[in-house]
């Protein structure tokens, strides 16, 4: 197998990677807006569920932004390979 | 009535909480940790990338950037999950235990409280007989007297091993709940010091606003930092001073604006500075502002001096209020503290999240509103002690208003209580109780003649449908058009609106005139039915549905 040949199976498998690594995150964090935690008003007091609230909202944020980088590093590895013959020069910086 | 526990002053009521759902949110938080993590993984594959050209470089640069940003969101996840399964694990150990013997100590009151009663007459009885002259009716009511007042040490011996169990069990759970609030906010990527730290605690372990003031006042070498590292902590927390919130909330909203925000965020934001931006001395004030606590942006703006005022008012709004009325409230605002006059200053609050038309008919967001409300008033009683409390609230707002007044049989020291184009109150016992005949609350409640929309609110509504004007001790006043003390048109309120033409907060109708009034004086100013009433739909023509009659009461 060439250097290029692997260059271009190391591109695909880096794609692929966070592609599926991206799915799992959205998968488990679908929830993260839900309103029910549990914590409710005891003693009627708000302080805690409001608390949590915030921060499972700026955890939803976070992972969106995180999801958008992800996809962005997925699909410029998976640009470069798709040029596959232009991948000799991203490899070595020359055309042969 | 809810008893009150003998040292620490807990209510006996089910401390609530599902420790089933924490539980699935910890794990959860788990899984959300685990997919962060492998995605960081997945990025460290896409930096060991060959390559020296452009494009592959630049995928370097980019996969170390993401695996920069997703180290504290792994530590926030796992952080969040510890918190919850943390304080699930309290929960569990104290308040199950503290809600499992409500029902033993409220028989354990009943029989102290007949075996009392028994012992006070079995000793009147020995009195009783101690007059007169027979030995053995001495001796016998003596007797009686003896073992019932044994009767009585023994079961008050027994509440009292109670009420302490009890409040070992709240306590505990008290503690956690303090401790959790501190974790939440000092975060995984806290920043400070172990002095600044513990101050927060303190300030979130405290048990009401009274102790927040308190512990704040106690260490203002610290504010600045605190302020400067949470102030969505300080700028909502129920007891901070108002001057402090303000500032602190105002830069939490400017330093959002400046940065970016999804366009629908921006438009909330930006409502709300606009509702702050106008006119006033001293100018409004952002006594609150939780964009991520609900489901909507939440805020409350002062006008007026709330530190001087000797008249505060809580404007609440209704079903599908946002951030966008803020700025229209604000003017009813300034024009009820022009009609009540000086040392008035009227608060509008907007610090819940108000129901859409789906989510009217059921309680849920007067339940959580109530709690927030119910603390605020606190807030205001402890920075403002010497100042009567009023609150106007309009439809869904005055179902939320009216559980958290009469959840505690001081009305959370509230003096006046208005409800205008009521949804209803709840149908709760307690509620019902505290705000009937109530000698620490007074309840004024309209509902104009033209106003279908509360009427079918409260038809609809199993959890809000008692309508507030039958309430024993409210006193009714009149919307449907009046004439001021001065000889004014005061015109009526034609629907369910809270603001504009026709509606009952609008400045110049009956309605608000009479809200100003009955701040004022305690009184309405215009008489039921007098000069100036005009007959609605719900009038003399259709008696028979009229609330007046109540044959058949929306």
């Amino acid at each position: 197998m060439s250097d290029v040949e692997i260059f271009y199976a190391e591109l695909q498998l880096a794609s692929s990677t966070v592609d599926t690594a991206i799915t799992g995150v959205l998968l488990e964090s679908a929830d993260l807006g839900a309103e029910d935690t549990g914590i409710g008003n005891p003693a009627s007091r708000p302080a805690l569920r409001l608390a949590l609230h915030r921060h499972l909202t700026g955890l939803g944020e976070a992972v969106r932004a995180r999801v958008e980088g992800g996809s962005q590093v997925s699909a410029s590895a998976r640009r470069i390979a798709d040029r596959y013959t232009d991948l000799d020069v991203e490899l070595t910086g020359e055309r042969s | 009535m809810t008893l009150v526990s003998p040292n620490r002053g807990y209510l006996l009521e089910r401390i609530e909480g599902d420790t089933g759902t924490m539980s699935w949110w910890s794990g959860q938080l788990t899984r959300v940790h685990d997919g962060l993590d492998d995605l960081r993984d997945a990025a460290t594959t896409a930096t060991g990338l060959p390559g020296v050209g452009k494009a592959v470089t630049s995928v370097r640069a980019d996969a170390a950037d993401l695996m920069a940003a997703l180290a504290p969101d792994i530590a926030e996840a796992e952080h969040l999950s510890r918190v919850i399964a943390t304080y699930a694990d309290a929960y569990d150990r104290y308040a199950t235990p503290a809600n499992a013997m409500i029902e033993e100590i409220e028989l354990a009151h009943a029989n102290w409280a007949q075996a009392e009663a028994a012992a006070d007459d079995a000793g009147r009885a020995a009195l009783a007989a101690a007059y007169g002259t027979s030995a053995l009716a001495i001796e016998v009511t003596n007797a009686l007297a003896t073992e019932a007042i044994e009767a009585r040490d023994t079961a008050a011996q027994t509440l009292d091993a109670l009420w302490a169990e009890y409040e070992r069990h709240h306590s505990g759970w008290d503690a956690a709940y303090g401790a959790a609030l501190a974790a939440l906010a000092a975060g995984a990527n806290s920043t400070l010091t172990p002095q600044e730290r513990t101050f927060l605690e303190s300030l979130l372990a405290s048990s009401d606003p009274a102790e927040v003031l308190r512990v704040w006042r106690a260490h203002p070498e610290l504010h600045d930092e605190l302020i400067a590292a949470h102030p969505e902590v300080i700028g909502n927390l129920d007891g901070i001073p108002y001057d402090v919130r303000g500032d602190a909330n105002r830069s939490h909203l400017e330093a959002l604006l400046a940065g970016d925000l999804p366009a629908d965020r921006r438009d909330d934001l930006e409502a709300v500075m606009r509702a702050l931006n106008a006119e006033g001395l001293p100018r409004p004030s952002l006594i609150s502002f939780d964009p991520d606590g609900s489901e909507q942006v939440t805020a409350a703006i002062a006008h007026g001096d709330l530190a001087t005022a000797s008249e505060i008012n809580s404007l609440v709004p209704g079903m599908n209020s946002t951030v966008h009325d803020l700025a229209g409230w604000g003017e009813s605002a300034r024009e009820l503290n022009a009609s009540v006059g000086p040392g008035s200053a009227t608060v509008v609050w907007f610090g819940y999240d108000s129901p859409d038309l789906l989510e009217e008919p059921r309680m849920g967001r007067a339940i959580d509103g109530a709690a927030a409300f119910g603390s605020y008033l606190d807030g205001l009683s402890a920075l403002s002690p010497d100042a009567e409390i009023n609150v106007i609230a309009h439809s869904y707002g005055s179902t939320t208003a009216a559980m958290a007044i009469g959840s505690q049989p001081d009305g959370h020291g509230v003096t006046a209580f208005i409800a205008v184009g009521s949804a209803g109150f709840p149908d709760d016992e307690t509620v019902m109780h505290n705000l009937s005949d109530s000698r620490a609350t007074q309840v004024y409640a309209t509902i104009s003649e033209d106003d279908a929309t509360a009427r079918i609110g409260r038809a609809t509504a199993p959890g809000h449908p008692v309508p507030p004007e039958h309430l024993p001790g409210v006193t009714v006043f009149d919307s449907d058009g009046g004439v001021s003390h001065t000889g004014e048109d005061l015109p009526a309120a034609t629907g369910h609106g809270a603001l504009g033409p026709g509606a009952y907060l609008e400045p110049g109708s009956e309605s608000f005139y009479n809200v100003g009034e009955i701040i004022r004086t305690g009184e309405p100013g215009t008489e039921r039915q007098g000069e100036g009433s005009t007959k609605g739909f719900w009038d003399a023509t259709n008696w028979w549905i009229s609330d007046e009659f109540e044959l058949i009461d929306f």
